[in-house]
């Protein structure tokens, strides 16, 4: 049975963009080689730790969700323990309830943003239909 | 009206209040996001210490989903486990 997980890491921003997207490339190909598919990749990008790892301060972060069969997720972390590059890992299970509360929080926070944009550049905007319900 | 079983708040003569609004307004958060370090922020002191239920306002359940994700947060250095004034 498959399982819906999310995994976030920090690979060291020290190294070019080429490289880093090369760590993220490898560390999906190890979710899907494992019969794991991908639902989706947030290049979240770098930030600044807010202590410093391995004597380094900035790092990228990245936030794969997927879905994978439960033995899988201890190859992957292994596969990002061995990756001298990443800093760190967290894995998460997501149940249903989570899953669909990330998803609205997501969908609500797009929709803030627009309208945001919107009534910045003076654009019409539908009011109150579609205005979120404020966190 | 209170939640059952919460102890009824001391009352401190001569000192100002710290507890802040509820962000969840007593509603069920279901899913707080340790990647939210913006939010998270909120339920820590400048020392990055996690605030009592008594200042959050939060209901037990909530704080407790808080807690949580403050926890993960720093773990992955999105929050400091020490605030930046005792570095």
């Amino acid at each position: 049975m498959k399982t819906y997980y999310e995994c976030t890491f920090i690979v060291n921003s020290g190294l070019d963009d080429a490289q880093i997207e090369n760590t993220i490339k490898a560390t999906e190909e190890t979710i899907t080689k494992n019969g794991g598919t991908i639902v989706a990749t947030d290049r979240i990008g770098r930030r600044r730790l807010a202590y410093p790892i391995t004597k380094k301060h900035n790092g990228f972060y990245t936030c794969i969700e997927f879905e994978a069969e439960a033995r899988s997720i201890e190859k992957v972390e292994r596969y990002l323990t061995l990756d001298e590059n990443v800093m760190r890992y967290l894995t998460l299970k997501l149940d249903k309830r989570m899953l669909d509360a990330k998803r609205n929080r997501a969908a609500a926070n797009a929709l803030a943003a627009e309208l945001a944009a919107a009534a910045e550049e003076g654009r019409d905007v539908r009011p109150a239909v579609t205005a979120p319900a404020a966190e | 009206m209170r939640p059952f079983g919460r102890r009824p708040p001391r009352r401190r003569p001569n000192t100002i209040s710290k507890r802040r609004p509820d962000p969840f307004q007593g509603k069920d958060a279901i899913y707080v996001d340790y990647k939210e370090s913006k939010f998270l922020e909120r339920f820590t002191n400048d020392q990055g210490k996690i605030l009592p239920r008594r200042l959050t306002g939060l209901t037990a359940k909530n704080q407790r989903r808080v807690v949580e994700a403050i926890k993960r947060a720093r773990y992955m250095a999105f929050l400091p486990f020490v605030g930046e004034g005792l570095k």
